[in-house]
């Protein structure tokens, strides 16, 4: 009988099962990486243009990061450290855009640009324009960064600043110590940029992943594709392996409970006017402008037919990729969590190596699937060529998301339940099926319903995977906006946007729930 | 008399530091052990090598005259030394009801269901709380949270009950309910009992024995009353020094002197 002390103890099965489960997850971009050593680098010319792109592609990643800090950080400090008025309303409606495709907020840019009757080259266009729309998503991350930093702040430390130099020293003193949380995010925010074609595809800027796109798809040449793909990860890695390491060490300590009462907003009158002026200028860039562009031309004619059968044409498919990507980074990030969380070395290598692959361009992971489904027989089209694809190729790209939910979730429970399980002869399965599994339900849900969502924007991947006649929602906005007339593109985005804000507002009813259920033990 | 617990040249080290060395006790049967020591001097990780948790880094444990452990080895696993814990945060399994709990305290017997549902029964009901049998541990108070994590433990039918400071978080008024409470179970299931505390006065309520760890070492054992009478180690000189006059003669240690003030 295997006892369920093993949890709680060192031991080789947690490295062998790490590195087998991160095997899985890397699978799709190992092909490509591999193949890049068989390749005639000599052969392959950058070209002007692809240079061009990049120094693009970084400047406005710069600048969406800088605009982010800029508006995301007094945000995150204020909503950390205050209650204001429609406090968690703002928080939530700042969540959205978050969760949603970069290219919708683009298309609500364009529209509003053409609503306001500004130039094809004005603000709302080109680089500038791709900078708020990138902004707009690197914003709310800089926010949630900074709230969770000054959240887990000790509260004893917080009364002894205030005590220290009133208000001021608790800003500045709070300020200082999140400054790390929103300098990594606003910088993990441009780094994701780069990878993005959907706002320049729309903006009429193009960035370095839009070469990328138009290399495979409409030059139909892989190798150059690739390589144009591998360069970008060089790039990003480059840029974000320093960062990356700095987050996983701060998770990795941020992840364990602690034993020390954590700050607790207050009320301040300060707070009530700044807050909701803070949030409102926030929420105009991130929010309400790209979605006013979307809803001028719905006033005038809503497609609500073309919406109807849109939304059923391909809420199945969109549905399917997104469950089982939430399925497949979930099931990956169980195992994975169990093996280290419990050991401090495993816990922030692991973070790092999720970390690296969710910053690498989705290209290289799906244009890796493409290679290996070339090379694979008929017979494993299932794995390679179908729908199924789709999904696990998002699925493991975003594994970090519910490694890092689950991983907070059980270095949260005690050591001693398994150790009494132990002592009463529970047998391992038992205890996992039992304890385990239920403690972890309500995180594994959700994991599931955040890499769900978040898959549902990643449509690099599903341009270069999907297999033919099928279709996704976001595709399908993504592939008819050039064509289709305003209205019907815009009731199709504010569609999109409704049923995220529907799932958004069911978790954070759910989590409401979970809030409010009695707490065990000391 | 056959000593329960045999601690031989016991000796434990984490990360190549040592949390104690020569480690030598013999517990009879049916005693009532403390084990006392200021925080950090190891006495919890000495109660998880008897209770089969972790593995001595040197010298032998013996259990009820079976060899149990030997250095760096776990002989007889944890569920199969005939013991109990209660833990220091209880280990109450969260989302399981009370009865739950305590049934699946039972997954190491092969009892039938009707048997371990019979035998969880009478635990709640021994532990006074067959009342609670239906609830979730999270929607108990902090002594009834107790009661459930000893009905877990007397479930199993242990001959060595080990309780791992569990009542540093409770009123005093709970703390005597649950002395009376497990000194009648100790009793009535012929129990040998090892409580690990840093509170004199709570290892004198419970125990009629004790030994005093310092500095990785045992700094005196013997009977609790003559420990307290004439303390030789720094943790019980303090504590007896600090007592008031008249709980020191009720506790029968030594009245305290005007020179030791």
């Amino acid at each position: 009988m295997i006892s369920p002390a093993v949890l709680e103890q060192p031991g080789h099965w947690r490295s062998l099962g790490l590195v087998s489960v991160l095997l899985i997850v890397i699978s799709p971009t190992l092909p490509l990486l591999l193949q890049a050593f068989d390749w005639s680098w000599s052969a392959f010319s950058f070209g002007r243009d692809f240079v061009a792109a990049i120094l693009r592609s970084v400047i406005v990643a710069a600048g969406a990061s800088l605009c982010a800090l800029g508006l995301g950080f007094p945000c995150g400090l204020v909503a950390g450290l205050y209650r204001f008025p429609a406090r968690r309303l703002m928080l939530a409606a700042l969540a959205v855009p978050l969760l949603m495709p970069a290219f919708l907020w683009a298309i609500g840019l364009s529209m509003l640009r053409i609503e306001l009757g500004l130039s094809r080259n004005g603000f709302l266009s080109g680089a500038s324009g791709s900078i708020w729309s990138f902004a707009a998503l690197a914003t709310p991350l800089v926010v949630f960064a900074v709230l969770v930093a000054v959240r887990l702040l000790p509260g004893t430390a917080i009364d002894a600043a205030r005590l220290a130099g009133g208000e001021r020293a608790v800003l500045r003193y709070a300020g200082y110590a999140a400054l790390p949380a929103g300098v990594t995010a606003c910088l993990l925010g441009g780094i994701l940029s780069l990878s993005d074609p959907g706002p320049g595809q729309i903006l009429g800027f193009s960035g370095v992943a839009t070469q990328i796109l138009i290399s495979f798809s409409a030059l139909y040449d892989f190798e150059l594709a690739a390589q144009q793909g591998l360069v970008t990860a060089a790039i990003v890695l480059l840029a974000a392996s320093p960062l990356i390491w700095l987050v996983a060490r701060h998770l990795t300590l941020a992840l364990l409970p602690r034993e020390v009462r954590l700050m607790e907003p207050r009320s301040s009158r300060t707070a009530d006017w700044a807050g909701p002026a803070l949030f409102g200028v926030t929420l105009l860039m991130a929010l309400l402008a790209p979605v006013a562009g979307l809803a001028q031309p719905v006033l005038s004619e809503l497609w609500l037919d073309s919406v109807v059968t849109t939304v059923a044409r391909t809420g199945g498919n969109t549905l399917f990729y997104s469950a089982v990507a939430g399925l497949v980074a979930t099931a990956s990030a169980v195992p994975l969590a169990i093996c280290a969380t419990r050991v401090a070395s495993l816990r922030a290598s692991l973070l790092a190596g999720l970390l690296l692959i969710l910053v690498l361009p989705p290209a290289v992971g799906a244009l890796g699937t493409v290679l290996m489904a070339s090379e694979a027989p008929v017979w494993l089209d299932p794995i390679f060529r179908s729908r199924f694809t789709v999904a696990a190729v998002l699925g493991l790209r975003l594994t970090a998301i519910p490694t890092v939910v689950l991983m907070r979730a059980i270095g949260s429970a005690p050591a001693s339940w398994a150790l009494a399980g132990a002592l009463h002869g529970v047998p391992l399965l038992t205890y996992l099926r039992r304890v385990l599994a239920p403690f972890l339900a309500g995180p594994i849900f959700m994991s599931i319903a955040l890499v769900a969502l978040v898959a549902t924007a990643d449509i690099t991947t599903v341009l270069l995977l999907q297999p033919p006649g099928q279709d996704s929602l976001s595709i399908a906005l993504f592939t008819v906006m050039a064509n289709a007339p305003e209205s019907m593109v815009a009731s199709l985005c504010l569609a999109y946007l409704l049923l995220g804000c529907l799932v958004i507002g069911a978790l954070m009813f759910l989590m409401s729930l979970k809030g409010r259920l009695p707490r065990v033990g000391r | 008399m056959n000593p329960i617990v045999q601690l031989k040249n016991i000796a434990k080290e984490f990360h190549a530091v040592e949390i104690f060395r020569d480690i030598s006790l013999d517990i009879q049967s049916g005693e009532r052990f403390a084990l006392l020591g200021p925080s950090g001097c190891g006495k919890s990780t000495l109660l998880r090598l008897i209770a089969g948790l972790d593995a001595p880094t040197n010298g032998e444990l013996w259990i009820d005259g079976q060899a149990a452990s030997l250095a760096g080895r776990i002989l007889l696993p944890a569920h199969q030394r005939g013991l109990a814990m209660v833990f220091q945060d209880l280990a109450l399994w969260p989302n399981l009801t009370v009865h739950q709990n305590v049934e699946l305290g039972l997954a190491g017997t092969s009892l039938a269901r009707v048997q371990r549902r019979e035998r969880a029964e009478s635990a709640l009901s021994a532990c006074r709380i067959a009342e609670l049998g239906g609830r979730k541990p999270g929607e108990l108070s902090g002594g009834q949270q107790q009661r459930v994590a000893l009905a877990r433990a007397l479930t199993a039918e242990p001959k060595l009950l080990l309780l791992d400071e569990p009542f540093s978080s409770l009123d005093i008024a709970n703390k005597s309910h649950l002395y009376a409470v497990i000194r009648r179970l100790c009793t009535d299931f012929h129990l040998t009992l090892i409580v690990v505390s840093h509170d004199p006065l709570e290892a004198a309520a419970l125990c009629s024995h004790a030994a005093v760890l310092e500095r990785g070492r045992i700094a005196e054992i013997g009977g609790l009353q003559a420990l307290l009478r004439n303390p030789v180690s720094e943790t019980l000189r303090e504590f007896v020094a600090q007592l008031p006059v008249p709980t020191r003669k009720e506790s029968g240690a030594p009245a305290r002197s005007e020179e030791s003030n």
